[in-house]
C-alpha cells in the first residue's frame, strides 16, 4: 500500500472511531437526543450530514486558498449551509415531507457542526493533499457521527415502540420514557465510556506487545 | 527485628461504613412507623429498594472487577432511602428500578463510593419521578386503611396530600397535630416527623452528618414558605405545611447530608443548605411535581465542589486580610 | 466560633505517669556525637582511651561553638561510631564506657549579686542547655527573643499526645525549680508575664497549683493539636492575653536546667524521657543522662525482646526506628514501643467526603482537596491551596475514617512545589 493512500486511511479511521465526533468531541449531541428516537429519522439526518459535511469540505478545500484567512470561517459556514438547504429541499420535495417535518429544526444545527472538520480542511499545504485528506476526514467524521446517530436512534426506538424501521420486533415490553433527552445523554455517555474503554484495551495490549518486543 | 511504621501511629476507630450503618438505623423506626399505619406493604418496599441496589452493585463489581463485589454499605443505604422516599402504594418493580438506576447509571460508572457527582437515592429516585409519576403520588388515606393489599392497591382509597393541595392552590384540610403525629398521606418514610427530627438530632450526635447543612436549610425553608405562602393561609400555618410535608424534611436529614456529594468546608456547608432551599422552595412553587426536593438536591450537588473552592478561598483571603491589619 | 478545629485524643498516660521518676544512675556505655553541625569543621578534642569528666567538651568547632557537646558522664573513650539516627541523620559519635560517679553532695554555688540577663544568657550558653521542645539550644532561642522581644513567655508542658507524660514528672519532682528558672528566662528576655502551660487532670494539676500558686498554671483546652499555651482575648484582660501578643514557648526540662545551671552549676546533661506503650512490661519516666542507647532504657524498663515497633517521640508525629541502638539525645522526650497489634497497617480506601480532615485542620486547609488534585495530577493547581502552612501534626491522618495518610499527601503536594509538569500527551485527543 502506497504511503498516502495508508496516510488517508489511517486519517479516515481516526475521525471514524478513535477522535469520533459524538462521543469523544461531544459535538452534535443535541440532533442525537431530540431526533435520535426512530431508526429511520437517524438515517435521514445521517444521509443529509454526509452529503453536506462532504461536499461542503470539498469545495471549501477548493476555495480556501483564494480567501482571505479571517473570512474563512464565514464562508466556510456559508457554503454548509446552502449545501444543507439544498439538501433540506431535496428530502422535503422527493423523499419525505414527514421526515422532513421531524428534522427541519436540527438541519441548521448541523450547520454548525460541520465547523469541527474547519481545522483539518486548512492544515494541509498543498492542493492534491488537502482534498484527500479532507475527503478522509469529512468522510470519517460524517460517518462516525451517522454511526452513533444510528445505534442510538435504533436503540430508542427499540425501546419506546418495540419496533425497528418501523417493523414491529415482536415484543411487549416499552419504555416510553426513553423519549426523553435524558436517556438520549446516558446513553450517549456509556456509549463513550464503552468507546472509551475499548480504546484503552488497545492501548494496554498495543503497550504489552511493545514490552514483549 | 523492628519494622517501619508512618506517623501518625495511631487512628481514630471508625471506619467508613460509620455512616452508613446511621443511616441504616434511622430508616428503621421510620418504616416500622410507616408499616403502623399501612401494614407490612412500606418495609417490603424499601426491602425492594436495598435488594434492587445490593443485586445492581454486585452486577457492577462484576464487570468493573470481575467478580461480583459489594464495596460497602453505601449501596444499601441509597437503596433503602428510595424506597423510604416512595408511596406506601407504590408498585414494589417501582423502587427496584430506581435504585438500579442509581447504582447502575448514577453511581458506579462514575467511580463507585466517594466519586460520584449526584446523589444516587435523588438521582434514582429524579428517575422515578419523570418515568412513572402516575406511581408515585398517589398515597393511600392513613386514617381508612387498616393494612394495604400487597399486589393490587388498585381498591385502595387514596387521599390528596397536604402538599398535592398545597399545589393545586387550595386549602388544606390537616392541623398542625395531625402533622405532627403523622396522621397525613406522604412517602413512607417522610411522614414521622418527630421521627425524623429525632433520626436528626442521633445523626449529628453521631457526627454523621453535619447540623450546618440542615439547620441553614430549614431556617431559609421557614422563611420562604412564611413570606410566600402558596394558599391563602397565615405565615405560621405555610411554614409548618411546608416544613412538615412532602421530602422536604426527609431530604434535608437524609440527602443533603450525605457525605460524598456534600460539601466539606463550613462556610460552604451553611451555603450549600441555603441554596438547597431556595431551589426547594422555587421547585415548590413552579415545580411539576408535588414534591420536587430530589431535583433540588441534584441541583445543588453540582455546586458543592464549587462551593467548597470559593468559600474556602474567599476566607483564606479575609483571613490573610485580618492578619495584615493586625500586623500593621 | 462554628468549628473548632482539633480532636480529642484518648490519653494513655497511665500507667507511666503514676510511677516515681527513676533515675537511670548505673548506665555502663553512653555514645555521645562530637557534634550536632553538620558543616561546620569539627576536629575532635578526645582521642581513643582519654579520659572524660562530666562537661568536658567532646570536640572543637571553630564556626559554630554552640554546637558543641560535652560528655555527660565521667569515663574513658572506647571508640568511635558513626550512627544512623533517625532524628538527627548521619552523627559521628564517641563510645565512653562509663566509671561510676562519685556521689558529690549538691553544694549550691554561690549566687552572683545581680542575676542580669547577660548572666542568664552566658549561664545558659556554658551550661549547654539544649530547649527539649524543638531541640535548639536555648541560649539561641533567648538571644533571638531577646531581640524581637516577648509579651509572653510560657512554660510548654501540655503534652497534648496520648503517652507522654514527661513533663509532668520533672514538674512534679521540681516544680518550684521549674519556676524558678522560668522566671529567670523571663527576666531574661524581659517578658513581663509568664506561666506553666499543662493539661492535667485535676487532681494532679491541683497539686502542682498548691505549690506554685494558681496564677503560674495555665491549664490548656484538650483538642490537639491545636493547644494554645495562653488564652486569648480582646483586651488581654486578668488571665489572658491579647490577641496579636508575641507568645513563646519554653521546655520544661529547660526551665529546670536554666535553674540548676544558675543555682547549682551544673551542665544541662541529663533528660526526662516517657517510655511506654503495649510492649513495655512498666511504663514509667526515666531520668538518663544524654548518650545512653535507648536499647538500655527500654532494658531498664523491662523488656528485653526487642519489639515490633520502636517509635522515637509520640505517637502522632514520632518517627519509627529500625534499631533500639541509637543515643538519646537533647530534644527526645519519649519512646514508644510496640507490639505488632497495636499498631495495624491500614489499607486506605477512597475517600467518602465527610469532610473530617477539613474540620481537624488547624492550620485552616482543605486536605481532601489537596488529595484529589495531587491524586489527579492537578499539580499546577495546588497552589492555591496553600500546602506551606501545614505543620505535620498528622491529625488529618489520623481522622481519615478512609485510612488515608492525607498528611502525607499534604506534605508531597508542598514539596512538589508547583514545579512539576506533567505530559499529558499520552491521550491522543490533542
Amino acid at each position: 500500500m502506497k504511503p498516502s493512500a495508508r496516510h488517508f486511511l489511517s486519517t479516515l479511521w481516526n475521525a471514524f472511531l478513535p477522535n469520533n465526533v459524538v462521543l469523544i468531541q461531544a459535538l452534535g449531541l443535541c440532533p442525537i437526543l431530540a431526533v435520535g428516537i426512530n431508526l429511520r429519522y437517524g438515517v435521514a439526518l445521517s444521509v443529509c450530514t454526509i452529503v453536506t459535511l462532504v461536499l461542503s469540505d470539498l469545495l471549501f478545500a477548493l476555495l480556501a486558498k483564494r480567501i482571505a484567512t479571517r473570512l474563512q470561517p464565514l464562508v466556510y459556514v456559508l457554503l454548509s449551509s446552502i449545501l444543507l438547504f439544498g439538501s433540506a429541499v431535496v428530502l422535503r420535495l422527493f423523499i419525505s415531507a414527514e421526515i422532513y417535518a421531524h428534522l427541519y429544526l436540527f438541519l441548521p444545527l448541523m450547520v454548525v457542526n460541520t465547523l469541527y472538520t474547519y481545522r483539518s480542511v486548512i492544515a494541509p499545504t498543498t492542493a492534491r493533499e488537502r482534498l484527500s485528506m479532507t475527503l478522509a476526514d469529512s468522510l470519517g467524521s460524517a460517518f462516525g457521527f451517522s454511526l452513533v446517530l444510528c445505534i442510538a436512534s435504533a436503540l430508542r426506538e427499540m425501546a419506546i415502540y418495540g419496533t425497528l424501521w418501523d417493523l414491529p420486533l415482536g415484543y411487549e415490553a416499552r419504555f416510553p420514557e426513553a423519549e426523553h433527552p435524558f436517556i438520549g445523554f446516558i446513553l450517549l455517555g456509556f456509549m463513550a465510556a464503552a468507546l472509551q474503554w475499548s480504546k484503552q484495551l488497545l492501548r494496554r495490549k498495543s503497550s504489552e506487545e511493545v514490552g514483549m518486543l | 527485628m523492628l519494622k517501619a511504621a508512618t506517623a501518625p501511629h495511631l487512628r481514630a476507630a471508625q471506619r467508613p461504613t460509620y455512616q452508613s450503618y446511621g443511616m441504616l438505623l434511622c430508616l428503621v423506626p421510620l418504616t416500622a412507623f410507616s408499616c403502623l399505619h399501612y401494614g407490612i406493604r412500606p418495609l417490603l418496599l424499601v426491602l425492594s429498594g436495598i435488594l434492587s441496589a445490593l443485586v445492581t452493585e454486585c452486577i457492577c463489581g462484576l464487570f468493573r472487577h470481575g467478580r461480583p463485589t459489594m464495596s460497602d454499605a453505601t449501596c444499601t443505604v441509597t437503596g433503602g432511602l428510595i424506597g423510604a422516599m416512595m408511596s406506601p402504594l407504590a408498585p414494589f418493580w417501582v423502587p427496584a428500578i430506581g435504585s438500579a438506576f442509581a447504582i447502575g447509571v448514577v453511581k458506579m460508572p462514575f467511580g463507585g463510593t466517594g466519586r460520584n457527582i449526584f446523589n444516587p437515592a435523588a438521582a434514582g429516585m429524579a428517575f422515578c419521578a419523570v418515568c412513572f409519576p402516575t406511581r408515585l403520588f398517589m398515597y393511600p388515606d392513613p386514617t381508612l386503611t387498616d393494612s394495604l393489599p400487597l399486589l393490587d392497591t388498585s381498591a385502595v382509597i387514596t387521599a390528596a396530600s397536604p402538599t398535592a393541595q398545597l399545589n393545586s392552590g387550595g386549602t388544606t384540610s390537616y392541623g398542625w397535630l395531625s402533622l405532627l403525629s403523622g396522621d397525613f398521606p406522604g412517602p413512607i418514610g417522610s411522614t414521622g416527623v418527630l421521627i425524623l427530627l429525632a433520626c436528626a438530632l442521633y445523626l449529628f450526635a453521631r457526627r454523621s452528618s453535619s447540623p450546618l447543612i440542615l439547620v441553614p436549610y430549614l431556617i431559609v425553608c421557614a422563611i420562604g414558605a412564611a413570606l410566600f405562602p402558596r394558599a391563602s393561609i397565615t405565615a405560621v400555618t405555610s411554614v409548618s405545611l411546608e416544613l412538615c410535608t412532602g421530602l422536604l424534611l426527609f431530604s434535608g436529614v437524609f440527602l443533603l447530608s450525605d457525605p460524598v456529594t456534600a460539601p466539606r468546608f463550613w462556610l460552604a456547608r451553611i451555603l450549600y443548605g441555603v441554596i438547597a432551599a431556595i431551589l426547594t422552595m422555587i421547585l415548590r412553587h413552579y415545580g411539576r411535581f408535588e414534591c420536587g426536593e430530589f431535583f433540588a438536591v441534584m441541583l445543588v450537588n453540582s455546586f458543592s465542589p464549587l462551593l467548597d473552592r470559593s468559600c474556602w478561598h474567599l476566607t483564606a483571603l479575609l483571613r490573610r486580610k485580618r492578619e495584615e491589619v493586625a500586623q500593621i | 466560633m462554628l468549628s473548632r478545629h482539633g480532636t480529642r485524643l484518648l490519653f494513655r498516660k497511665e500507667p507511666a505517669i503514676s510511677q516515681p521518676t527513676q533515675e537511670l544512675t548505673e548506665v555502663s556505655q553512653v555514645v555521645l556525637p562530637f557534634s550536632f553541625a553538620t558543616e561546620a569543621a569539627v576536629r575532635p578534642a578526645v582521642s581513643l582511651y582519654d579520659t572524660v569528666n562530666k562537661g568536658t567538651p567532646l570536640a572543637i568547632i571553630e564556626d559554630d561553638p554552640l554546637a558543641t557537646v560535652c560528655s555527660s558522664v565521667t569515663g574513658a573513650v572506647s571508640g568511635e561510631r558513626q550512627i544512623q539516627h533517625p532524628l538527627y541523620g548521619v552523627l559521628n559519635c564517641a563510645v565512653i564506657d562509663c566509671v561510676p560517679d562519685m556521689p558529690s553532695p549538691e553544694v549550691p554555688v554561690p549566687l552572683p549579686k545581680a542575676l542580669t540577663p547577660d548572666l542568664i544568657l552566658q549561664t545558659a550558653e556554658t551550661a549547654d542547655i539544649i530547649d527539649e521542645l524543638d531541640g535548639v539550644p536555648l541560649v539561641l532561642k533567648l538571644h533571638r527573643w531577646q531581640e524581637t522581644g516577648c509579651d509572653f513567655l510560657a512554660a510548654d508542658g501540655i503534652e497534648i499526645e496520648p503517652y507522654a507524660s514527661s513533663a509532668w514528672a520533672v514538674l512534679r519532682d521540681h516544680a518550684e525549680q521549674v519556676l524558678e528558672g522560668l522566671r529567670l528566662a523571663a527576666l531574661c528576655i524581659g517578658a513581663p508575664r509568664y506561666h506553666i502551660a499543662v493539661c492535667l487532670s485535676g487532681q494532679r494539676r491541683r497539686s502542682i497549683a498548691l505549690r506554685i500558686g494558681k496564677d503560674y498554671l495555665y491549664q490548656t483546652d484538650s483538642y490537639y493539636p491545636k493547644a494554645a499555651p495562653v488564652r486569648y482575648s480582646k483586651h488581654g484582660g486578668r488571665g489572658t492575653v491579647k490577641y496579636g501578643s508575641r507568645v513563646c514557648r519554653i521546655g520544661i526540662q529547660a526551665c529546670l536546667a536554666l535553674y540548676r545551671a544558675l543555682y547549682l552549676g551544673e551542665a544541662h546533661n541529663r533528660c526526662t524521657l516517657t517510655v511506654a506503650g503495649d510492649a513495655v512490661p512498666h511504663p514509667q519516666n526515666v531520668s538518663v543522662p544524654f548518650g545512653t542507647t535507648v536499647q538500655q532504657v527500654l532494658e531498664h524498663c523491662g523488656l528485653i525482646e526487642p519489639p515490633d515497633y520502636l517509635i522515637l517521640g509520640e505517637q502522632m508525629t514520632g518517627t519509627a526506628a529500625l534499631t533500639s541502638d541509637i543515643p538519646i539525645l537533647p530534644g527526645m522526650t519519649c519512646i514508644l514501643a510496640f507490639t505488632a497489634a497495636a499498631i495495624k497497617p491500614v489499607t486506605p480506601r477512597t475517600c467518602i467526603g465527610c469532610g473530617r480532615c477539613v474540620q481537624v485542620c488547624h492550620a485552616g486547609l482543605l486536605p481532601f482537596e489537596i488529595n484529589r488534585r495531587y491524586r489527579n495530577m492537578h499539580y499546577e493547581r495546588l497552589g492555591s491551596l496553600s500546602t506551606h502552612l501545614c505543620d505535620g501534626c498528622n491529625a488529618c491522618s489520623y481522622i481519615c475514617p478512609c485510612g488515608i495518610d492525607l498528611a502525607a499527601v499534604v506534605r508531597e503536594a508542598a514539596a512538589t512545589d508547583n514545579t512539576i509538569s506533567v505530559d499529558l500527551e499520552e491521550d491522543d485527543d490533542a
